[in-house]
C-alpha cells in the first residue's frame, strides 16, 4: 500500500507543457510549464495581474491556450471542450467562489455531482463532517451565507464531484484572518484524504508554508520554482511578496 | 436496453391481435372491409405510452435523490402543509367544473386565460429558470397556432395531430433562435429575440402565397374521436349532441376545448414542477446564476440554454395551437410585440421562477382587462401603474419562488 502511494506519487497528474496564453495583442502567459504530481499540494504565487488565475482557467479552456500542451492523468486536455475537462476528475474553486447565490447549498452541492457518470450524494456525508457548518446552512440560500462559508461551500462544490486534482484559486480572498487560517487547514486534510491540490495564492507566506512545493509567477512567466520552505526562505520572493527586505 | 424496448414491444403485439377483430374489420352492410390502420395506430400507441412509462421511471430514478445520506423522510416536506394537498386535490376539480358553469363569453375568457397560462409557463422556463431574457416569444405562439391552421389548410392534419407537429414545430424554432443567441446575455438576447419576433409576424404577414398574409388562415375546429362540435356534423361525421343525446348548444365546442385546454396545463404544470427538482431544471437555474461555475462543473452549456429554449417554445407552441382551436381563425394581427411584451410581464409580475407565481398572475392578467372594459381606453395605463406598484412593493412577483425545504434530522 506504501509502495503505491510512493510510487503513484511521482506521477505528474496535470502537467503544462510551455503554455502561452493571450488576451488580444496582450500576452498573459508566456511559455509557462509546470507540473503537479500525485498526493501533493503545489502552489502558485505571484503579484496582481501576473497571470495566476488566467493559468488556472486556461486548464479549463477559459481562456483557450495559445500554444502549448495541458496533459491531465495521461489525457491531452489541451483543446477538450470546458464541460468535458471535471468528467475527467479535475474540479477548480473559481477565483471569487462563483457559488450560486439564489440556491440553496445543498443544491449547490448537488450541481458539484453534475461531473459525476453517476451522480451520487455519497461524498456529501464526508463533506459535512469536513464542513459542519454547511450542514447547518444546508437549505440556506448560498448567497446569504458569509464569505467564509461561501468559500467552504464552493471548495464542498468542486469535492462533490470527487475529483482527483482540486484547484484552487485564491481561497483566501477577501476573508478574515481567522477564517483563512481555518481555510488553509481544511486544506491540509483536503490533501490528507486523498486530493491533490494546486493553489493559487496572493497570500505567498500561508500558501508557501503549506505547500509541498511552489512556482512563482510574475509577468506571464515562472521566475522561481522549489520547495514550499525554500521559497519561503529565498530572499527574492521575501521581498516581492512578502515585503520583508532580506 | 433490450428490456426497454421488448416489454413495449410485446405490449403493442398484444394490442394488436386484441383490437385488430375489434377496430379493424368494419362492417358494411353483409360485407365487410379491412382498415388496418386504426389497430396499427392503437399498437404504435400503447408502445409509445408504455415506452414513456418505463422512460419516465428511468428518467425519475435519475433525479437528484434529495441526498441519500440525509435520510429524507419520503413526502416531508415543510412547506407542504396539509391545505397544500388540498388544494392540489380541490383546484383542479374547480377547474374542470368551471365550463359548465359558465356562458360563451365566460368560456371564452377563461380559455384565454388558460392560453395565456400555458405561455406564462413556457416563458418562465426561458425567463424564469434559465434567465435568458427572451422579448419574442410571441414567435413560439404563432409558429403553434399557424402550425395548426396551415397544417390543416396544406395537409389535412387534425387537431389531435396538428397539437404534437405545432409543438415540436415550435420547439425546432426555440433551437433556430437558440443557436445564434448561445453567446448573447441580457440587453443584447432581448434585442436579438425581439427580432426574431418580429420577423416570424412579419414573415406570416408577406408571404402572401403561403399563410395568407394580413387575410389570415382559416382553422378547421378540433373534433373528438371523430365526433364533431358544429350543429350538422360534415359529411358522414357524427355531431357530439346527437351521439351524447343532448340539446344542441355552441358551447359545447368550447367546453371540449376548454376541458382538454385544461388538462394539458395540468400536464405541463406537473412536467415543469417536476423539472425544477431534475438536473435539468436545476442546471437552468445555476446557468441563470453563473455560467462560467456551470461549465467548470462539467455542465454543457450549450445543450442546456438550448433546452431551455426548445422547452419553453414547446410550451408557447401547444399554447398557439389551443388559440388557433378556439379562435377558429389565425392571422398574423394577434401575435403583435404586445402579445410578447403581456406575458413577459406575467412572469415578471407572478415572480420570476415561481410556478405558482405566474400561473395566477397570467389568470388575472387575462381577467382583469376584462372587468375594466369600461375603462378600456386606460388599460394600459392601469397596467403600467401596477407593474410599477409591483417593482416597487413586491419586486420579487407576487409569489416569491420557494425553494423546496426538507423535514429531515441527521443519521
Amino acid at each position: 500500500m506504501a509502495e503505491a502511494s510512493s510510487a503513484s506519487a511521482t506521477a505528474p497528474v496535470l502537467e503544462m507543457t510551455k503554455v502561452s496564453c493571450r488576451y488580444g495583442p496582450v500576452q498573459v502567459l508566456d511559455n509557462v510549464s509546470l507540473t503537479v504530481s500525485t498526493g501533493e499540494i503545489v502552489t502558485l504565487i505571484g503579484a496582481n495581474g501576473a497571470g495566476k488565475s488566467t493559468l488556472l482557467m486556461s486548464v479549463f479552456g477559459i481562456p483557450r491556450v495559445a500554444s502549448g500542451s495541458i496533459q491531465f492523468a495521461g489525457t491531452d486536455i489541451t483543446h477538450l471542450p470546458t464541460h468535458h475537462i471535471p468528467r475527467l476528475g479535475l474540479a477548480v474553486v473559481p477565483e471569487g467562489r462563483r457559488i450560486f447565490p439564489g440556491m440553496t447549498v445543498l443544491e449547490n452541492m448537488e450541481l458539484g455531482t453534475m461531473a459525476l457518470r453517476k451522480r451520487t450524494s455519497v461524498a456529501f456525508e464526508g463533506l459535512f463532517e469536513l464542513f459542519p457548518i454547511l450542514w447547518e446552512r444546508r437549505q440556506q440560500k448560498a448567497g446569504t451565507l458569509s464569505g467564509g462559508e461561501q468559500q467552504m461551500l464552493a471548495i464542498a462544490r468542486a469535492l462533490a464531484g470527487q475529483p482527483k486534482l482540486l484547484l484552487l484559486d485564491e481561497p483566501s480572498l477577501g476573508l478574515a484572518p481567522l477564517m483563512v487560517k481555518k481555510i488553509f487547514s481544511l486544506i491540509q486534510s483536503i490533501v490528507q484524504s486523498g486530493t491533490t491540490v494546486f493553489l493559487v495564492e496572493q497570500n505567498a507566506n500561508q500558501a508557501l508554508q503549506l505547500a509541498d512545493r511552489g512556482y512563482v509567477l510574475g509577468s506571464g512567466r515562472i521566475r522561481l520554482e522549489g520547495k514550499g520552505q525554500e521559497l519561503l526562505a529565498n530572499p527574492e520572493v521575501r521581498q516581492a511578496y512578502l515585503g520583508k527586505l532580506a | 436496453m433490450r428490456r426497454l424496448l421488448l416489454q413495449p414491444l410485446l405490449t403493442a403485439t398484444l394490442i394488436l391481435i386484441a383490437t385488430t377483430p375489434i377496430s379493424g374489420l368494419v362492417l358494411q352492410g353483409y360485407s365487410f372491409s379491412f382498415h388496418w390502420q386504426s389497430p396499427l395506430f392503437l399498437a404504435a400507441a400503447a408502445f409509445v405510452l408504455h415506452l414513456g412509462l418505463i422512460l419516465g421511471r428511468i428518467w425519475s430514478r435519475n433525479q437528484f435523490r434529495p441526498v441519500a445520506a440525509l435520510r429524507l423522510q419520503k413526502g416531508a416536506w415543510a412547506t407542504g402543509p396539509e391545505w397544500r394537498r388540498a388544494m392540489s386535490l380541490l383546484l383542479p376539480a374547480i377547474g374542470l367544473a368551471l365550463p359548465f358553469f359558465l356562458d360563451k363569453y365566460g368560456l371564452t375568457v377563461a380559455i384565454l386565460a388558460l392560453i395565456y397560462v400555458l405561455l406564462a409557463l413556457g416563458l418562465n422556463i426561458v425567463v424564469g429558470l434559465a434567465g435568458l431574457l427572451d422579448m419574442g416569444f410571441v414567435a413560439f405562439y404563432a409558429v403553434g397556432a399557424y402550425g395548426y391552421a396551415l397544417g390543416h389548410h396544406y395537409l389535412g392534419l387534425g387537431f389531435w395531430t396538428a397539437l404534437p407537429m405545432a409543438a415540436l414545430l415550435a420547439a425546432g424554432c426555440g433551437l433556430l433562435l437558440g443557436f445564434p443567441v448561445l453567446r448573447m446575455h441580457g440587453d443584447y438576447l432581448a434585442i436579438v429575440t425581439l427580432g426574431f419576433g418580429e420577423i416570424i409576424r412579419l414573415i406570416l404577414n408577406n408571404w402572401m402565397d403561403f399563410t395568407g398574409g394580413p387575410n389570415g388562415v382559416q382553422v378547421d375546429f378540433p373534433t373528438f374521436m371523430g365526433l364533431e362540435f358544429s350543429r350538422r356534423a360534415k359529411e358522414g361525421g357524427v355531431p357530439i349532441h346527437e351521439f351524447l343525446g343532448i340539446a344542441y348548444s355552441s358551447n359545447i365546442r368550447n367546453i371540449f376545448i376548454y376541458l382538454v385546454l385544461f388538462l394539458v396545463v395540468l400536464l405541463v404544470l406537473a412536467l415543469v414542477t417536476r423539472l425544477k427538482y431534475m438536473p435539468l431544471g436545476r442546471t437552468w437555474e445555476a446557468l441563470r446564476e453563473d455560467e462560467i461555475a456551470c461549465r467548470s462543473l462539467g455542465i454543457n452549456h450549450v445543450v442546456v440554454k438550448l433546452s431551455a429554449f426548445a422547452m419553453g417554445a414547446m410550451i408557447g407552441g401547444v399554447g398557439g395551437v389551443f388559440f388557433a382551436a378556439s379562435q377558429g381563425f389565425v392571422n398574423p394581427t394577434s401575435f403583435t410585440f404586445f402579445e410578447s411584451a403581456l406575458v413577459l410581464a406575467i412572469v415578471v409580475l407572478g415572480g420570476l421562477g415561481s410556478i405558482p407565481g405566474v400561473v395566477i398572475a397570467a389568470i388575472v392578467l387575462t381577467i382583469l382587462p376584462e372587468l375594466l372594459r369600461d375603462f378600456s381606453g386606460y388599460r394600459i395605463l392601469v397596467f403600467g401603474l401596477a407593474m410599477v406598484a409591483m417593482m416597487i412593493w413586491r419586486p420579487q412577483g407576487l409569489i416569491r419562488p420557494q425553494r423546496r425545504i426538507f423535514l429531515t434530522g441527521r443519521h
